[in-house]
Parts: C-alpha cells; structure tokens; sequence
C-alpha cells in the first residue's frame, strides 16, 4: 500500500493558478474529483502523474519526492488522460502492445494481459481493427485497458466515463470499485452518477481548490436541509431560475416541480427534501460564491 | 566504537532473546509471499527499446530512409554528370540539411504528437524514448553524412575536413530553424513550414555558393567561427527542449 501525499501544491501558468493550496493524503480506495470546467481537475492529474512540475508545494509517494522517484513512481502508475492521443493506424492489439512496451512489461506478459483486457472493455471482436474506425467510447475503453496494462498502484483517471453508453457505464463503475480495494484510485468527473457510490472520498474543487473532502454521506449532509422541493406554475419558472440553483426541474400537469439548492427557503410553499450528491456538488459550486473552506 | 564491538554487543542482546523458529519461519514465509507478489519483473532499457521498436509506427522510418537514398542517388548523379566542386559542395549542404529537417520531423511526430502525455506517465518516459531515437537516429544520420563525406571528399579535389565542415554547418542550422519553428506555436499547428524552411535553406545556400571566395581556404576561418556558434546554439536548443520536457508543458500542448 503507498502513501500518497500533496503538501499545499501550487501550478501556476503565465498568469492564472490553475491549482493552488492543494493538500491531502490518499491511501487504498477510491476517489472522485467533482468540479466545474476549468477548475484544474486535469491540472492536478498532471501533477499527480510527474507530467507537470508543481510550481510550489510538494508530492511525495510514501515520503520520497515522486520526481526523485522517477521511473520507480511511474511503474505503479496507470493514467488515462483527458484527451488520449493515440496512432490512428495501430490497431487495438498493436496499441496494447506499444503500451506495454513503455510501461516495461515482458513481452508474454503482455500479450496475456492485453487479451485479459479486451475481453473485460469488451472490445475482443474489434482488437484487430484501426483505432482511427473507432467510435469515441471504444477509444475511451482503449484509454482506459491501457490505464489497467501495468496492475498500477496509483491509477489515475481524467473523465474516464466521457462518452461511455450506459451499459458501459455500469460496467465501468463496478470495474473500478473492484480496483479500489487495493489501490489509490483517483477519478475526475463531470457525472455525479459515475461516483455516487463507489467513491470512499468525495474531492471537490472550485478555481483551482479542493474546497470539500470527505465522504459522500459527509459531504451529503452538509446541504441537508438546504434542498427544497417546490410546485410552481410554469411563467414562474424562468424567474426562479434565474435567482436560485435549480438542481432538477419535472412537469406534473399544469405546474412544475422544481427541486431548489439554497440557504433560504425559496419560496413560501417550498419543502425541505433529502439532498444528494448532486445537490452537495452543485451547492458547493454554484450556491457558495467561491469562499475557500467553506464549513456549513 | 568499532564495527566489531557493536556486532558483539548485539550478538550478546540476542542470546537474551528466545527465538522462537516457528515465528521466524512465518516471517520468512510471509515476505517470500510478499515479494513474490511484488510487480511483473520490469525489463531493461535494451528489452524496452527493442519491445518499442517492434510495435511502433515504422512508416517514419520508411520515409527517412527513401530520403537518405533519394539524397545519396542525386548526389551520385550529379557526380557521375561530373559537377564542379561548388555544386558538390552546396548538393551535400542540401541533403544533410533536408535529412536534419526530416529527423526533426520524424522524432517530434513520433514522441511529442499526441501520444506525448500519455508516454509521460509511463515506465520508459517520453523524454527517454526522445533521448533515445535522437542517439540512435542521430548515429545513423552520423554514419550516412560520413559515407557521403568521405566518398565525396575523396573523389573532389577537396580536403574531407574542409568538406565535413561545411556539411556540419549546414547541419546544424537546419536543426536550429526546425527546431525553432516547432518551439513557436504557429509552428507547432504548420509543421509544413519545416519543409517550407528547407525549401529557403536550399535557395539561400545555392545563393551564398555565388559568393567568389566562399569556399575556397581563405573563408575557412568563417566557416569554423560560424560552425561553433550555430552548433553551441543548437546545444542550447536542445537543453531547453529537455528542460522543457521535465517541467511538461510542452507533452500537453497536443
Ligand atoms: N497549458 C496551459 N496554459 C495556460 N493555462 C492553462 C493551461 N492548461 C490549463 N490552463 C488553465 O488552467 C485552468 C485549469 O485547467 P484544467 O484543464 O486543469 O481544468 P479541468 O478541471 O480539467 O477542466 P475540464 O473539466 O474542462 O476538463 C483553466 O483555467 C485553464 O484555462
Ligand atoms: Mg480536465
């Protein structure tokens, strides 16, 4: 088991913080990291991975520095980044391969595994044709056999379920809280869905902060008592939209029913209801103008 | 204290100690599982570079080679038309030129395209993987320029050094405008401007040849000051672009 440790790590670009004060320690299990677009999710995936060099601050893996660890960090790693590039004209087997050949696996040792993991993306009928023939979510389960190749110790996984069909959603979620067991599992993603449940630590970040950590029930009830169900004609929607945070909104007939995130009640008839991860995310984000630390 | 009086001190403490065999042997059982389940044996730098080789995208190197040869053809060509020393001269600058520029090319399309973040992450870096094919494809490039030389040389009423020179010169200018051009952002979304700037280096070296003296021993001291600065430069660039590697900006940029 590793120890994985970030100590008030900074990235700063020309001008903007794309991650700053970021501290927190991940042990065995599964994480998910929730934030806007733009708030340095990928930033501080690349720095988790050696890619980036943090502008301040330090990430050590069990208490040695991860650039003084070199090759020895990245044999335990397995990332899929955001966008993967891949050689349009390998085939998925070839691909596998290639990857396994930068991640210093045996070469037998390979070829075994590569056909464990197609069988398990449940892209077996098509290893043998190009990537470039590929729909974008068989891409996507490319990206994410080649996370697998190495049996990493530290996987790291940037929208690892963007354009997934929800079959393969499912698969994917159960995949991974398998993984959790015995590894660091680290997972970025705009779908509250993809992490309601398998997460054992929720990360929420907003303009380059990790601005709430802790379990998804934590993290739940902090909004409880925040969320509020009420049934409006329809001309009142737009108006309340625009004021409040809308987390969901249905039509029952002639009126709709609006599912409200806010510290005051929204309107007179409006019910308290039991809060979700989604209500928590979107609290955190939308309701709560960007005040570090923020402790309800 | 020495060594030795330490030793026995300990030596001492553990005859206080019962060990129990059993114990030990649990012990010794449970790290033999724990190593035996430690990660798949890794294989060395040789086994990766050949396991690299074997599965990458081998059409650059198709393309390299067609090129070396394309080149050698001309300038064997042109030498059986029995050109003059001068066109020898600027055909030899042309070539090593258009092979540096493809070079260039080759390792940036191969290792810092796409695929450049996610062989960041890996075992055997892109850094490394960059390191490694510009001294592979370096020495090879190495070994065609001094086959070209020497037999050119040996066959032209012209000193081999003399020759080298020029050729080395014009080596390295190409590099540093190529890798100039892929440094620059525009140049990075045009990479046709390499083939472009070659295109320019051809023009401005046949330009230059028309200058009276510019090949003749008087103008070597020239070509020796200016060999040293562009190839001091080009020792420059490449520092950087490693440098730039290690800080990593330049793997997301695709
Ligand atoms: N190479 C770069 N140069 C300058 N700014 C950058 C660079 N990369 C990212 N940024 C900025 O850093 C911030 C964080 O970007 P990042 O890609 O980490 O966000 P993200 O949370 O992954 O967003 P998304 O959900 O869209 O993937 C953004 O404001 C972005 O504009
Ligand atoms: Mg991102």
């Amino acid at each position: 088991m590793h120890e994985l440790n970030l100590v008030d790590v900074q990235k700063r670009y020309k001008e903007k913080d794309a991650v700053i004060g970021f501290t927190f320690t991940f042990t065995n299990g599964v994480y998910g990291l929730l934030g806007e677009n733009g708030a340095g999710k990928t930033t501080l995936m690349r720095l988790i991975c050696g890619i980036l060099q943090p502008t301040n601050g330090s990430i050590t893996c069990d208490n040695i520095r991860i650039s003084d660890m070199g090759a020895e960090y990245r044999q335990l790693l397995g990332y899929l980044p955001q966008n993967f590039g891949y050689y349009g004209d390998f085939t998925a087997v070839r691909f596998l391969n290639y990857m396994a050949a930068l991640k210093a696996l045996p070469r037998d040792y390979a070829k075994g595994r590569v056909e464990e993991l197609l069988e398990l993306v449940d892209l077996k009928d098509v290893k043998n044709k190009k990537l470039k023939t590929y729909s974008g979510g068989m891409l996507q389960r490319i990206g994410i056999a080649q996370a697998l190749l190495n049996e990493a110790d530290i996987l790291i996984l940037d929208e690892p379920t963007a354009g997934l069909d929800p079959k393969e959603r499912v698969r994917f979620r159960n995949i991974i809280s398998s993984l959790g067991k015995k590894r660091i599992v680290l997972l970025s993603t705009h779908i509250v869905s993809d992490i309601e449940y398998i997460a054992d630590c929720i990360l929420m970040m907003k303009n380059g902060e990790l601005i709430r950590q802790g379990t998804e029930n934590e993290v739940i009830a902090d909004v409880q008592g925040y969320v509020w169900k009420c049934v409006v004609p329809e001309c009142e929607v737009q108006g309340l939209n625009e004021k409040y945070v809308v987390s969901n909104l249905r039509n029952s007939g002639e009126n709709v029913e609006l599912r409200i995130v806010s510290d005051i009640q929204p309107m007179k008839n409006a019910e308290i209801t039991e809060a979700t991860l989604e209500d928590a995310y979107l609290y955190y984000t939308q309701v709560l103008g960007g005040k570090n630390n923020a402790v309800v | 204290m020495e060594n030795r009086e330490i030793k026995e001190l300990f030596l001492q403490a553990d005859k206080q100690i019962a060990i129990q065999e059993s114990r030990k042997q649990q012990v010794l059982t449970s790290m033999t599982m724990e190593l035996k389940q430690q990660k798949i044996p890794v294989l060395n730098q040789r086994e990766i570079l050949f396991s690299q080789f074997l599965y990458m995208d081998k059409s650059f190197l198709i393309l390299h080679a067609i090129a070396v040869c394309f080149c050698i053809g001309i300038l064997l060509l042109l030498q059986r038309a029995g050109a003059d020393i001068n066109t020898m001269i600027i055909a030899c600058m042309i070539g090593v030129s258009g092979i540096a520029v493809l070079t260039v090319f080759l390792i940036d399309k191969l290792f810092l395209g796409r695929m450049a973040e996610l062989g960041a992450s890996c075992y055997f870096s892109t850094k490394q993987s960059v390191a490694a094919y510009m001294v592979i494809v370096g020495s090879i490039n190495l070994a065609i320029f001094l086959l070209i030389i020497f037999y050119i040389g040996s066959s032209l009423n012209i000193g081999i050094l003399q020759l080298g020179l020029y050729v080395v010169t014009a080596f390295f200018l190409s590099n540093i405008v190529s890798v100039g051009i892929l440094s620059t952002e525009i140049g990075r979304e045009n990479r046709y401007f390499l083939f472009i700037s070659s295109v320019f280096l051809a023009i401005g070296y046949t330009v230059f040849s028309a200058v009276p003296t510019v090949f003749s021993a008087v103008s070597l001291g020239a070509w020796g000051i200016a060999c040293f600065i562009l190839g001091s430069v080009f020792a420059l660039q490449l520092k950087k672009l490693f440098v730039e590697m290690i800080k990593g900006e330049i793997l997301c940029m695709n």
